[in-house]
Protein backbone atom coordinates (compact mmCIF):
# COMPACT_ATOMS: atom_id res chain seq x y z
CA UNK A 1 0.00 0.00 0.00
CA UNK A 2 1.39 3.35 -0.98
CA UNK A 3 1.44 6.19 1.47
CA UNK A 4 -0.46 9.30 0.49
CA UNK A 5 1.34 12.60 0.11
CA UNK A 6 -0.03 13.84 3.41
CA UNK A 7 1.11 10.72 5.25
CA UNK A 8 4.52 11.03 3.69
CA UNK A 9 4.79 14.65 4.75
CA UNK A 10 3.79 13.72 8.28
CA UNK A 11 6.39 10.96 8.35
CA UNK A 12 9.05 13.36 7.04
CA UNK A 13 8.17 15.84 9.74
CA UNK A 14 8.41 13.19 12.44
CA UNK A 15 11.80 11.99 11.20
CA UNK A 16 12.95 15.60 10.92
CA UNK A 17 12.00 16.38 14.50
CA UNK A 18 13.80 13.32 15.88
CA UNK A 19 16.90 14.08 13.80
CA UNK A 20 17.05 17.72 14.82
CA UNK A 21 16.53 16.84 18.49
CA UNK A 22 19.41 14.35 18.32
CA UNK A 23 21.56 16.92 16.50
CA UNK A 24 20.90 19.57 19.15
CA UNK A 25 21.59 17.33 22.12
CA UNK A 26 24.61 15.86 20.32
CA UNK A 27 26.04 19.33 19.65
CA UNK A 28 25.45 20.31 23.28
CA UNK A 29 27.18 17.17 24.57
CA UNK A 30 30.02 17.58 22.08
CA UNK A 31 30.98 21.16 22.91
CA UNK A 32 30.80 20.49 26.64
CA UNK A 33 32.47 17.07 26.76
CA UNK A 34 35.42 18.29 24.70
CA UNK A 35 35.82 21.28 26.99
CA UNK A 36 35.16 23.76 24.19
CA UNK A 37 32.64 25.45 26.48
CA UNK A 38 33.65 25.32 30.16
CA UNK A 39 31.51 23.38 32.60
CA UNK A 40 30.60 26.45 34.66
CA UNK A 41 29.04 28.12 31.62
CA UNK A 42 27.24 25.17 30.07
CA UNK A 43 27.22 21.86 31.99
CA UNK A 44 27.12 18.61 30.06
CA UNK A 45 23.70 17.52 28.89
CA UNK A 46 24.00 14.19 30.72
CA UNK A 47 24.69 15.94 34.02
CA UNK A 48 21.76 18.29 33.56
CA UNK A 49 19.48 15.37 32.74
CA UNK A 50 20.57 13.55 35.91
CA UNK A 51 20.02 16.69 38.01
CA UNK A 52 16.62 17.13 36.41
CA UNK A 53 15.64 13.60 37.36
CA UNK A 54 16.87 14.07 40.94
CA UNK A 55 14.88 17.29 41.28
CA UNK A 56 11.82 15.57 39.89
CA UNK A 57 12.09 12.64 42.29
CA UNK A 58 12.73 14.87 45.31
CA UNK A 59 9.54 16.80 44.52
CA UNK A 60 11.33 20.16 44.38
CA UNK A 61 10.71 20.60 40.68
CA UNK A 62 7.06 19.59 40.95
CA UNK A 63 6.51 22.06 43.75
CA UNK A 64 8.06 25.02 41.90
CA UNK A 65 6.28 24.10 38.67
CA UNK A 66 2.97 23.89 40.50
CA UNK A 67 3.46 27.28 42.07
CA UNK A 68 4.35 28.85 38.70
CA UNK A 69 1.49 27.20 36.88
CA UNK A 70 -1.14 28.07 39.47
CA UNK A 71 -0.19 31.77 39.22
CA UNK A 72 -0.18 31.59 35.46
CA UNK A 73 -3.44 29.66 35.21
CA UNK A 74 -5.38 31.97 37.54
CA UNK A 75 -4.25 35.18 35.86
CA UNK A 76 -4.59 33.78 32.40
CA UNK A 77 -8.06 32.32 32.93
CA UNK A 78 -9.28 35.61 34.37
CA UNK A 79 -7.79 37.46 31.38
CA UNK A 80 -9.51 35.13 28.91
CA UNK A 81 -12.91 35.52 30.57
CA UNK A 82 -12.65 39.31 30.95
CA UNK A 83 -10.91 39.93 27.61
CA UNK A 84 -13.32 37.87 25.54
CA UNK A 85 -16.50 39.20 27.13
CA UNK A 86 -15.33 42.80 27.09
CA UNK A 87 -14.16 42.44 23.47
CA UNK A 88 -17.52 41.10 22.32
CA UNK A 89 -19.50 43.73 24.20
CA UNK A 90 -17.20 46.43 22.80
CA UNK A 91 -17.74 45.26 19.25
CA UNK A 92 -21.53 45.27 19.61
CA UNK A 93 -22.11 48.36 21.73
CA UNK A 94 -20.87 51.69 20.49
CA UNK A 95 -20.95 53.33 23.91
CA UNK A 96 -18.67 50.72 25.44
CA UNK A 97 -16.41 50.93 22.41
CA UNK A 98 -16.16 54.70 22.72
CA UNK A 99 -15.13 54.35 26.33
CA UNK A 100 -12.80 51.33 26.29
CA UNK A 101 -11.40 51.64 22.75
CA UNK A 102 -9.32 54.80 23.21
CA UNK A 103 -8.06 53.58 26.59
CA UNK A 104 -6.95 50.34 24.96
CA UNK A 105 -4.99 52.12 22.27
CA UNK A 106 -3.23 54.25 24.89
CA UNK A 107 -2.31 51.25 27.05
CA UNK A 108 -1.46 48.82 24.22
CA UNK A 109 2.01 50.20 23.36
CA UNK A 110 3.25 49.91 26.97
CA UNK A 111 5.89 47.15 26.93
CA UNK A 112 4.48 44.37 29.10
CA UNK A 113 7.72 44.16 31.10
CA UNK A 114 7.08 47.64 32.48
CA UNK A 115 4.03 46.30 34.33
CA UNK A 116 6.16 44.15 36.63
CA UNK A 117 7.74 46.93 38.75
CA UNK A 118 4.45 48.81 38.82
CA UNK A 119 2.49 45.83 40.14
CA UNK A 120 5.29 45.07 42.60
CA UNK A 121 4.92 48.61 43.91
CA UNK A 122 1.17 48.27 44.39
CA UNK A 123 0.70 44.63 45.33
CA UNK A 124 4.05 43.48 46.66
CA UNK A 125 5.84 40.33 45.61
CA UNK A 126 3.47 37.53 46.54
CA UNK A 127 1.23 35.22 44.54
CA UNK A 128 -1.45 37.86 44.07
CA UNK A 129 0.99 40.32 42.50
CA UNK A 130 2.22 37.73 40.00
CA UNK A 131 -1.29 36.66 39.12
CA UNK A 132 -2.19 40.30 38.49
CA UNK A 133 0.89 40.74 36.29
CA UNK A 134 -0.15 37.76 34.18
CA UNK A 135 -3.71 39.08 34.01
CA UNK A 136 -2.68 42.59 32.93
CA UNK A 137 -0.08 41.32 30.48
CA UNK A 138 -2.45 39.01 28.65
CA UNK A 139 -5.83 40.70 28.70
CA UNK A 140 -5.08 43.27 25.98
CA UNK A 141 -4.02 40.93 23.14
CA UNK A 142 -7.08 38.78 23.89
CA UNK A 143 -9.37 41.80 24.09
CA UNK A 144 -8.10 43.33 20.85
CA UNK A 145 -8.34 40.19 18.75
CA UNK A 146 -11.77 39.34 20.16
CA UNK A 147 -12.90 42.84 19.28
CA UNK A 148 -11.65 42.52 15.70
CA UNK A 149 -13.24 39.10 15.35
CA UNK A 150 -16.58 40.18 16.77
CA UNK A 151 -16.67 43.46 14.86
CA UNK A 152 -16.24 41.71 11.52
CA UNK A 153 -19.05 39.18 11.99
CA UNK A 154 -21.11 38.91 8.84
CA UNK A 155 -24.29 40.97 9.22
CA UNK A 156 -26.25 38.27 7.41
CA UNK A 157 -25.70 35.88 10.34
CA UNK A 158 -27.07 38.46 12.74
CA UNK A 159 -30.09 39.20 10.61
CA UNK A 160 -30.97 35.57 10.14
CA UNK A 161 -30.51 34.76 13.82
CA UNK A 162 -32.70 37.70 14.75
CA UNK A 163 -35.35 36.80 12.23
CA UNK A 164 -35.45 33.34 13.76
CA UNK A 165 -36.28 34.92 17.09
CA UNK A 166 -32.97 35.05 18.95
CA UNK A 167 -32.90 37.72 21.60
CA UNK A 168 -29.92 39.98 22.18
CA UNK A 169 -28.22 37.78 24.73
CA UNK A 170 -28.43 34.48 22.87
CA UNK A 171 -27.40 36.38 19.74
CA UNK A 172 -24.17 37.49 21.38
CA UNK A 173 -23.37 34.06 22.70
CA UNK A 174 -24.59 31.81 19.89
CA UNK A 175 -23.70 33.89 16.86
CA UNK A 176 -21.13 36.58 17.63
CA UNK A 177 -19.00 34.50 19.99
CA UNK A 178 -18.86 31.52 17.69
CA UNK A 179 -18.22 33.53 14.55
CA UNK A 180 -15.38 35.36 16.29
CA UNK A 181 -13.87 32.18 17.69
CA UNK A 182 -11.01 31.79 15.18
CA UNK A 183 -9.69 35.26 16.00
CA UNK A 184 -10.37 34.79 19.70
CA UNK A 185 -8.25 31.65 19.66
CA UNK A 186 -5.42 33.47 17.86
CA UNK A 187 -5.47 36.16 20.55
CA UNK A 188 -5.61 33.59 23.32
CA UNK A 189 -2.55 31.83 21.90
CA UNK A 190 -0.66 35.12 21.82
CA UNK A 191 -1.79 35.76 25.40
CA UNK A 192 -0.62 32.31 26.44
CA UNK A 193 2.89 32.95 25.16
CA UNK A 194 3.04 36.39 26.78
CA UNK A 195 1.70 35.01 30.07
CA UNK A 196 4.69 32.71 30.45
CA UNK A 197 7.13 35.48 29.53
CA UNK A 198 5.84 37.97 32.10
CA UNK A 199 5.42 35.27 34.73
CA UNK A 200 9.01 34.05 34.43
CA UNK A 201 10.22 37.67 34.39
CA UNK A 202 8.19 38.51 37.49
CA UNK A 203 9.45 35.45 39.34
CA UNK A 204 13.02 36.37 38.51
CA UNK A 205 12.53 39.89 39.84
CA UNK A 206 10.31 39.21 42.84
CA UNK A 207 11.41 35.74 43.91
CA UNK A 208 9.05 33.85 46.26
CA UNK A 209 9.28 30.51 44.48
CA UNK A 210 8.36 29.32 41.02
CA UNK A 211 10.49 28.22 38.09
CA UNK A 212 11.69 31.73 37.25
CA UNK A 213 12.91 32.11 40.81
CA UNK A 214 14.56 28.70 40.69
CA UNK A 215 16.42 29.55 37.51
CA UNK A 216 17.66 32.86 38.75
CA UNK A 217 18.53 32.16 42.36
CA UNK A 218 20.46 28.99 41.66
CA UNK A 219 22.57 31.15 39.36
CA UNK A 220 23.73 33.16 42.36
CA UNK A 221 24.72 30.08 44.32
CA UNK A 222 26.56 28.60 41.34
CA UNK A 223 24.35 25.50 41.07
CA UNK A 224 24.38 25.75 37.31
CA UNK A 225 23.04 22.25 36.73
CA UNK A 226 19.90 23.16 38.62
CA UNK A 227 19.72 26.39 36.62
CA UNK A 228 19.79 24.51 33.36
CA UNK A 229 17.41 21.83 34.59
CA UNK A 230 14.88 24.51 35.54
CA UNK A 231 15.42 26.35 32.23
CA UNK A 232 14.73 23.14 30.33
CA UNK A 233 11.56 22.66 32.37
CA UNK A 234 10.38 26.15 31.43
CA UNK A 235 11.06 25.44 27.77
CA UNK A 236 9.20 22.12 27.87
CA UNK A 237 6.23 23.69 29.66
CA UNK A 238 6.04 26.45 27.05
CA UNK A 239 6.12 23.92 24.24
CA UNK A 240 3.67 21.48 25.81
CA UNK A 241 1.24 24.26 26.66
CA UNK A 242 1.28 25.52 23.08
CA UNK A 243 0.78 22.00 21.66
CA UNK A 244 -2.11 21.44 24.03
CA UNK A 245 -3.64 24.71 22.98
CA UNK A 246 -3.27 23.93 19.27
CA UNK A 247 -4.97 20.58 19.81
CA UNK A 248 -7.82 22.24 21.66
CA UNK A 249 -8.17 24.92 19.04
CA UNK A 250 -8.27 22.38 16.21
CA UNK A 251 -11.04 20.59 18.02
CA UNK A 252 -13.02 23.75 18.68
CA UNK A 253 -12.45 25.19 15.24
CA UNK A 254 -12.84 22.06 13.13
CA UNK A 255 -15.60 23.83 11.21
CA UNK A 256 -13.48 26.89 10.35
CA UNK A 257 -11.06 27.01 7.46
CA UNK A 258 -7.63 26.15 8.73
CA UNK A 259 -4.86 28.58 8.01
CA UNK A 260 -1.80 26.91 6.53
CA UNK B 1 -23.35 79.33 8.32
CA UNK B 2 -25.66 77.19 10.36
CA UNK B 3 -24.70 74.13 8.38
CA UNK B 4 -21.03 74.89 8.88
CA UNK B 5 -21.52 75.32 12.60
CA UNK B 6 -23.48 72.09 12.74
CA UNK B 7 -20.77 70.25 10.86
CA UNK B 8 -18.10 71.72 13.08
CA UNK B 9 -19.84 70.66 16.25
CA UNK B 10 -20.45 67.19 14.79
CA UNK B 11 -16.75 66.83 14.01
CA UNK B 12 -15.87 68.11 17.47
CA UNK B 13 -18.32 65.72 19.04
CA UNK B 14 -16.83 62.82 17.10
CA UNK B 15 -13.35 63.73 18.29
CA UNK B 16 -14.49 64.16 21.85
CA UNK B 17 -16.32 60.85 21.87
CA UNK B 18 -13.12 59.06 20.91
CA UNK B 19 -10.97 60.57 23.62
CA UNK B 20 -13.17 61.56 26.53
CA UNK B 21 -12.46 58.33 28.43
CA UNK B 22 -8.72 58.93 28.31
CA UNK B 23 -9.16 62.52 29.51
CA UNK B 24 -11.54 61.32 32.22
CA UNK B 25 -9.05 58.74 33.45
CA UNK B 26 -6.27 61.31 33.48
CA UNK B 27 -8.48 63.67 35.48
CA UNK B 28 -9.38 60.92 37.96
CA UNK B 29 -5.71 59.97 38.30
CA UNK B 30 -4.72 63.59 38.90
CA UNK B 31 -7.62 64.26 41.24
CA UNK B 32 -7.13 61.11 43.30
CA UNK B 33 -3.45 61.87 43.83
CA UNK B 34 -3.90 65.59 44.51
CA UNK B 35 -6.78 65.18 46.95
CA UNK B 36 -4.84 62.61 48.94
CA UNK B 37 -7.52 59.98 48.27
CA UNK B 38 -4.73 57.63 47.30
CA UNK B 39 -1.24 57.80 48.70
CA UNK B 40 0.77 59.96 46.29
CA UNK B 41 3.73 57.73 47.08
CA UNK B 42 1.93 54.83 45.43
CA UNK B 43 0.34 56.91 42.69
CA UNK B 44 1.99 60.28 42.05
CA UNK B 45 -0.16 62.83 40.23
CA UNK B 46 -0.05 62.68 36.44
CA UNK B 47 1.30 66.21 36.17
CA UNK B 48 4.08 65.43 38.65
CA UNK B 49 5.03 62.34 36.67
CA UNK B 50 5.25 64.35 33.46
CA UNK B 51 7.24 67.14 35.11
CA UNK B 52 9.52 64.51 36.58
CA UNK B 53 9.98 62.95 33.15
CA UNK B 54 11.04 66.32 31.81
CA UNK B 55 13.43 66.76 34.73
CA UNK B 56 14.96 63.32 34.11
CA UNK B 57 15.36 64.19 30.47
CA UNK B 58 17.01 67.56 30.97
CA UNK B 59 18.92 67.09 34.23
CA UNK B 60 19.15 63.34 34.62
CA UNK B 61 20.55 60.69 32.37
CA UNK B 62 17.34 59.50 30.79
CA UNK B 63 18.64 59.98 27.28
CA UNK B 64 21.75 57.93 28.04
CA UNK B 65 19.63 55.02 29.28
CA UNK B 66 17.25 55.27 26.33
CA UNK B 67 20.22 55.07 23.97
CA UNK B 68 21.69 52.09 25.83
CA UNK B 69 18.40 50.20 25.51
CA UNK B 70 17.99 51.19 21.89
CA UNK B 71 21.53 50.16 21.02
CA UNK B 72 21.08 46.70 22.53
CA UNK B 73 17.68 46.18 20.94
CA UNK B 74 18.98 47.50 17.62
CA UNK B 75 22.07 45.28 17.59
CA UNK B 76 20.07 42.15 18.41
CA UNK B 77 17.42 43.06 15.86
CA UNK B 78 20.05 43.74 13.18
CA UNK B 79 21.65 40.35 13.78
CA UNK B 80 18.24 38.70 13.63
CA UNK B 81 17.54 40.42 10.29
CA UNK B 82 20.87 39.40 8.80
CA UNK B 83 20.46 35.77 9.83
CA UNK B 84 16.68 35.38 9.92
CA UNK B 85 15.84 36.50 6.40
CA UNK B 86 18.32 34.20 4.61
CA UNK B 87 17.25 31.36 6.91
CA UNK B 88 13.62 31.91 5.96
CA UNK B 89 14.47 31.99 2.25
CA UNK B 90 16.51 28.79 2.49
CA UNK B 91 13.74 27.11 4.44
CA UNK B 92 11.27 28.00 1.70
CA UNK B 93 13.50 26.76 -1.12
CA UNK B 94 15.00 23.57 0.29
CA UNK B 95 12.99 20.57 1.49
CA UNK B 96 15.91 19.27 3.53
CA UNK B 97 16.46 22.54 5.36
CA UNK B 98 12.74 22.76 5.97
CA UNK B 99 12.47 19.31 7.52
CA UNK B 100 15.37 20.08 9.87
CA UNK B 101 14.38 23.63 10.77
CA UNK B 102 10.65 23.06 11.15
CA UNK B 103 10.74 21.03 14.37
CA UNK B 104 13.31 23.38 15.88
CA UNK B 105 11.11 26.38 15.14
CA UNK B 106 7.96 24.62 16.32
CA UNK B 107 9.67 23.85 19.60
CA UNK B 108 11.36 27.21 19.95
CA UNK B 109 8.42 29.44 19.11
CA UNK B 110 6.28 29.08 22.25
CA UNK B 111 9.21 28.75 24.66
CA UNK B 112 9.41 31.77 26.97
CA UNK B 113 12.91 32.79 26.04
CA UNK B 114 13.32 35.10 29.03
CA UNK B 115 13.91 31.86 30.92
CA UNK B 116 17.27 31.86 29.15
CA UNK B 117 18.42 35.08 30.83
CA UNK B 118 20.74 33.15 33.20
CA UNK B 119 22.29 31.27 30.30
CA UNK B 120 22.86 34.51 28.41
CA UNK B 121 24.47 35.99 31.53
CA UNK B 122 26.78 32.99 31.92
CA UNK B 123 27.76 33.00 28.27
CA UNK B 124 28.00 36.72 27.55
CA UNK B 125 28.35 38.46 30.88
CA UNK B 126 26.42 41.30 32.47
CA UNK B 127 27.09 43.88 29.76
CA UNK B 128 25.69 44.43 26.30
CA UNK B 129 26.40 40.90 25.05
CA UNK B 130 23.77 39.08 27.07
CA UNK B 131 21.01 41.52 26.14
CA UNK B 132 21.91 41.49 22.47
CA UNK B 133 21.89 37.68 22.48
CA UNK B 134 18.48 37.57 24.16
CA UNK B 135 16.99 40.08 21.73
CA UNK B 136 18.48 38.10 18.88
CA UNK B 137 16.92 34.75 19.87
CA UNK B 138 13.57 36.41 20.46
CA UNK B 139 13.48 38.51 17.29
CA UNK B 140 14.81 35.75 15.05
CA UNK B 141 11.70 33.57 15.02
CA UNK B 142 9.09 36.06 13.80
CA UNK B 143 11.49 37.05 11.00
CA UNK B 144 12.26 33.50 9.87
CA UNK B 145 8.61 32.48 9.93
CA UNK B 146 7.41 35.61 8.11
CA UNK B 147 10.12 35.36 5.44
CA UNK B 148 9.36 31.69 4.94
CA UNK B 149 5.64 32.26 4.52
CA UNK B 150 6.23 35.17 2.18
CA UNK B 151 8.72 33.30 0.02
CA UNK B 152 6.34 30.36 -0.31
CA UNK B 153 3.76 32.64 -1.88
CA UNK B 154 5.98 33.88 -4.68
CA UNK B 155 4.62 32.99 -8.07
CA UNK B 156 6.94 30.41 -9.66
CA UNK B 157 6.33 32.00 -13.06
CA UNK B 158 8.11 35.17 -11.92
CA UNK B 159 11.20 33.12 -11.09
CA UNK B 160 10.98 31.21 -14.37
CA UNK B 161 10.69 34.31 -16.49
CA UNK B 162 13.58 35.97 -14.71
CA UNK B 163 15.66 32.87 -15.31
CA UNK B 164 14.65 32.63 -18.95
CA UNK B 165 15.82 36.20 -19.39
CA UNK B 166 19.21 35.14 -18.15
CA UNK B 167 19.23 36.36 -14.55
CA UNK B 168 21.70 34.67 -12.25
CA UNK B 169 20.51 32.97 -9.09
CA UNK B 170 21.74 35.83 -6.94
CA UNK B 171 19.94 38.34 -9.11
CA UNK B 172 16.74 36.36 -8.96
CA UNK B 173 17.01 36.27 -5.20
CA UNK B 174 17.69 39.97 -4.81
CA UNK B 175 15.45 41.31 -7.58
CA UNK B 176 12.52 38.90 -7.57
CA UNK B 177 12.24 36.83 -4.42
CA UNK B 178 13.27 39.39 -1.84
CA UNK B 179 11.01 42.24 -3.07
CA UNK B 180 8.14 39.78 -3.44
CA UNK B 181 8.60 38.67 0.15
CA UNK B 182 8.95 42.17 1.54
CA UNK B 183 5.36 42.64 2.73
CA UNK B 184 5.53 39.53 4.93
CA UNK B 185 9.05 40.34 6.09
CA UNK B 186 7.88 43.74 7.26
CA UNK B 187 4.95 42.21 9.13
CA UNK B 188 7.41 39.92 10.90
CA UNK B 189 9.74 42.85 11.46
CA UNK B 190 7.01 44.81 13.21
CA UNK B 191 6.41 41.97 15.65
CA UNK B 192 10.17 41.55 16.08
CA UNK B 193 10.57 45.23 17.02
CA UNK B 194 7.86 45.00 19.69
CA UNK B 195 9.34 41.79 21.08
CA UNK B 196 12.90 43.20 21.08
CA UNK B 197 11.92 46.14 23.24
CA UNK B 198 9.97 43.94 25.63
CA UNK B 199 12.93 41.58 26.00
CA UNK B 200 15.58 44.26 26.32
CA UNK B 201 13.64 46.05 29.07
CA UNK B 202 13.00 42.82 30.93
CA UNK B 203 16.62 41.68 30.68
CA UNK B 204 17.79 45.08 31.89
CA UNK B 205 15.49 44.83 34.89
CA UNK B 206 16.88 41.45 35.86
CA UNK B 207 20.57 42.22 35.45
CA UNK B 208 22.06 45.42 34.14
CA UNK B 209 23.58 48.67 35.25
CA UNK B 210 22.12 50.79 32.47
CA UNK B 211 19.15 51.07 30.16
CA UNK B 212 15.50 51.93 30.82
CA UNK B 213 14.77 48.57 32.45
CA UNK B 214 17.57 49.13 34.94
CA UNK B 215 16.37 52.67 35.56
CA UNK B 216 12.89 51.44 36.39
CA UNK B 217 13.86 48.61 38.73
CA UNK B 218 16.44 50.87 40.40
CA UNK B 219 13.76 53.48 40.98
CA UNK B 220 11.53 50.82 42.52
CA UNK B 221 14.28 49.51 44.81
CA UNK B 222 15.19 53.02 45.99
CA UNK B 223 11.48 53.83 46.33
CA UNK B 224 11.63 56.78 43.95
CA UNK B 225 8.12 56.02 42.81
CA UNK B 226 7.83 59.08 40.61
CA UNK B 227 10.78 57.80 38.61
CA UNK B 228 9.06 54.42 38.20
CA UNK B 229 6.10 56.11 36.55
CA UNK B 230 8.18 58.49 34.46
CA UNK B 231 10.31 55.60 33.18
CA UNK B 232 7.17 53.68 32.33
CA UNK B 233 6.01 56.59 30.20
CA UNK B 234 9.46 56.86 28.59
CA UNK B 235 9.38 53.12 27.75
CA UNK B 236 5.91 53.39 26.26
CA UNK B 237 6.93 56.39 24.17
CA UNK B 238 9.99 54.57 22.86
CA UNK B 239 7.86 51.54 21.95
CA UNK B 240 5.16 53.72 20.40
CA UNK B 241 7.61 55.71 18.29
CA UNK B 242 9.49 52.59 17.18
CA UNK B 243 6.24 51.00 16.04
CA UNK B 244 5.25 54.19 14.24
CA UNK B 245 8.58 54.28 12.42
CA UNK B 246 8.10 50.69 11.26
CA UNK B 247 4.71 51.64 9.85
CA UNK B 248 6.20 54.65 8.05
CA UNK B 249 8.95 52.45 6.64
CA UNK B 250 6.34 49.96 5.51
CA UNK B 251 4.32 52.60 3.67
CA UNK B 252 7.53 53.85 2.07
CA UNK B 253 8.80 50.49 0.89
CA UNK B 254 5.47 49.09 -0.14
CA UNK B 255 4.02 51.85 -2.26
CA UNK B 256 3.37 49.24 -4.94
CA UNK B 257 1.60 46.89 -2.56
CA UNK B 258 -1.94 47.01 -1.13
Amino acid sequence: MKATAAQRRQRDARIGSVVSLILLIGAWQLVTATGLVPDDVLPQFGDVAVTWWQLLVSGELVQQTASSLSRQATGFAAAVVCGVSLGIVMARHRMVDDFVGPLTSVILPIPKAALIPLVMLWFGIGDIAKTIIVFLGTILPILVSTYHGAASVDQVYLWSARSMGDNARTLLWRVVFHAALPEIMAGVRMGLIISLIVLVGAEMLAGQGGLGWMVFFTLDSGAYRVTYAAMLTIAVIGYAYDRLFLMLSQRVLHWAEQNP
Amino acid sequence: MNVAAGWLSAALWRRLRRCYSVLLMLAIWEGAARSGLVNPFLLPAASDVLANLWRMLTEGQLLYHVLQSLMRAGAGLGLALVIGIPLGLIKARSRLANSILDPILAFWFPVPKVGLIPMALLLFGLGHGSKIALVFVDALLPLVIATYQGALRIDDRLVWSARSMGDTDFKILSRVVLPGTLPQILTGFRLAVTVSLLVVFLAEMVASSSGLGHLMIYALRTLETKDVFSTLIAMSLVAFIADGLVLVLRRHLLVWYE
